[in-house]
């Protein structure tokens, strides 16, 4: 009987998704703690917090940078692959936003918990070696697959914004938040951000299309994941136009990107799931 | 004047647009859970927002200035021209042995717009020699398939056609498929007639590599039975190359109650005439793909998007973040 040989890679990987465990559990923490009114602590679990992320990404980047040194391409294939660089990028997108946009900060406690559904489904992947298929060897991959990462990247920053305003509307979470800016400068911030998410996407499709062009000779066929991006570039339109038209309110609007994100996490992962590689078929 | 204002304002409006993207989004569903829906589920949709586009773009000064302005406009454009792509685009399929050229008649049509050019008899190239590389696992990899392009001078050029890379010709672009396999080239002598040389296509290799037969009847002569017995079966574990040229290979014939094996120059005498195999080829399949508006779709739909991101730019840029209340730029402590 042969043992089952492990990627060497996996333990580098694997300390990432408890890193970043430590870190969700601690930022969630850190809200529940909150107590209204009182000043800001310079010291508890919340201030572990970026450390953790920082550690996870650093961990998790490795892995990546050996399996792809070791099998020759990078984490495009398998779930187990498309799943362990979300996690990096996105984590790594929601790093930069909370540098840039210090206002964010408490919604780790949303978001480094939906990172973790994600770090959960990696560990139970198959993180078996993949083939790169001579249509995936061209720049324009990488092109598609950043913009991808973007897309999501602020999908995730606005889901964040938005479950805080869903969140504190409940009396009993009321005081994780407390001191983040109010739901309509929040309302605001969550919408520029399914802005940057849309623009991000277009150029996603794009590039897509252009890479589809000359892997399979047709920029447009309407593939499982071809069509749920193409639904979700749908809705995330239709609800940013909602939003400019009605002036909905923060708690209509913050439900309207929990449905986007959704979506979006649907067809991230979810088409791949039963499609089993990204545009399957056309490979 | 003013009714005509009145319902362009009423086209215009945002729930039009919410019901067009409702439909269209019922309609993407719709065609891709049966491909067999009518088209009217797609173009319908679009058509309406073309239409509540456009109208919003006349009505909404806001809608035809700076980068909401170019994204919008540059939007309508690209669905107009993406509907001229439709109405002109051609789609096909051809198989092609080695030495013979490209025949219109040889083509399978599988979407031919009603504004089509129709200029393939025009194309013209003569398939070559390929090779597909295979890694372990019988996964394809990279196909090199040669073809000879007319040259100005007379002769033919010698291009390299895969995949990923296409061969361009007159707009119409050709792609190598995973459909392609062996085909003996044979000759048959009737007794006291001309002889004829073809090649046999048979059933696509590696796929059915278990199934390499054809069958048929020469001129004058007996039905024929051929098989392909390959010494060198497809090894699943290692990384090789399909290379028909270079394939030990056998032919063999069952014809007249008789089995005959064939290396590459031997005959079978039959009753009629006799039957030669001269030597092992292979056949190609290419996908054709034909839209002239795919530059002008990419570069509108690049204008459309930079327009919508140096409107995001221009409004991030012109209004401060949030501060967080109290203490600012910690995590929750």
């Amino acid at each position: 009987m042969s043992a089952i040989i492990q990627p060497p890679e996996l333990a580098w990987i694997w300390c990432g998704v408890a890193l970043y465990g430590l870190a969700a559990t601690f930022a969630v923490l850190a809200a529940a703690r909150s107590t209204p009114g009182a000043p800001a602590r310079h010291a508890g679990p919340g201030r572990a917090v970026p450390g953790l992320l920082a550690a996870a990404l650093i961990c998790i980047g490795a892995g990546i940078g050996w399996r792809w040194q070791r099998i020759g391409h990078g984490p495009f294939l398998n779930m187990f692959e498309v799943l362990a660089s979300s996690l990096w990028s996105l984590g790594l997108i929601y790093g930069f936003a909370c540098w840039r946009v210090p206002a964010i900060r408490r919604t780790a406690a949303v978001v480094l918990p939906v990172l973790m559904v994600m770090a959960c489904w990696l560990l139970v992947s198959n993180p078996a070696d993949t083939h790169l298929p001579p249509t995936y060897e061209t720049p324009v991959l990488w092109f598609h697959v950043l913009l991808g990462k973007g897309f999501l990247g602020c999908a995730l920053v606005a889901l964040g914004i938005a479950g805080v305003i869903l969140l504190r509307a409940r009396p009993r979470l009321a005081a994780w938040f407390e001191r983040m800016p109010g739901d309509a400068a929040l309302d605001l911030l969550a919408w520029r951000f399914m802005l940057g998410a849309l623009t991000f996407e277009s150029f996603m499709l794009i590039a897509g299309a252009v890479w589809a062009q000359d892997a399979w000779g047709r920029y447009w066929a309407w593939d499982p994941l071809e069509t749920w991006a193409f639904l979700t570039w749908l809705a995330l339109a239709a609800a940013i136009h909602v939003r400019v038209s009605w002036r909905i309110g923060p708690r209509l609007g913050a439900l309207f990107i929990v449905g986007v994100f959704v979506l979006a996490f649907l067809t991230f992962f979810g088409v791949p799931f039963f499609a089993v590689a990204p545009h399957k078929g056309a490979v | 004047m003013t009714r005509a204002l009145a319902s362009l304002a009423s086209l215009a409006s945002a729930r039009v647009m919410l019901a067009g993207f409702a439909l269209l989004a019922a309609g993407t569903y719709a065609a891709h859970d049966d491909p067999a829906a009518p088209a009217a589920l797609i173009v319908a949709p679009l058509c309406l927002l073309a239409a509540n586009l456009g109208a919003a773009i006349a009505t909404n000064r806001r809608l035809r200035r700076g980068g909401l302005g170019v994204f919008h406009i540059a939007l309508l454009t690209l669905m107009i021209v993406a509907a001229g792509g439709r109405l002109s685009r051609f789609e096909g399929r051809v198989e092609l042995t080695q030495g013979q050229s490209l025949g219109e008649a040889a083509v399978e049509v599988t979407t031919r717009g009603p504004l089509h050019p129709d200029a393939l008899s025009a194309v013209a190239f003569v398939q070559g020699p390929f090779s597909v590389d295979y890694a372990p696992g019988v996964r394809r990899a990279h196909t090199y398939s040669e073809v000879g392009v007319p040259d100005a001078g007379g002769g033919l050029t010698t291009r390299t056609v895969g995949d990923d890379t296409p061969l361009v010709l007159e707009g119409y672009r050709f792609y190598t498929t995973h459909n392609k396999g062996l085909a003996p080239v044979v000759t048959w002598s009737p007794d006291g007639g001309t002889a004829q040389t073809g090649s046999l296509h048979m059933p696509s290799y590696p796929l059915f590599d278990w199934k390499q037969e054809n069958r048929f009847t020469p001129p004058g002569g007996p039905e024929v039975r051929l098989f392909l017995r390959i010494d060198t079966p497809v090894d699943d574990q290692a990384a090789w190359r399909l290379d028909p040229q270079t394939m030990p290979t056998a032919l063999v014939v069952h014809a007249e109650g008789r089995r005959s094996e064939l290396a590459p120059g031997e005959s079978v005498r039959l009753t009629s005439g006799t039957l030669r195999f001269e030597r092992l080829t292979g056949w190609m399949g290419y996908k054709i793909y034909f839209d002239p508006t795919l530059p002008w779709l990419f570069v509108l739909a690049t204008l459309a998007v930079t327009g919508l991101a140096w409107h995001l730019w221009r409004r991030v840029m012109a209004s401060p973040m949030p501060a967080p209340r109290g203490h600012m730029g910690e995590f929750p402590a």
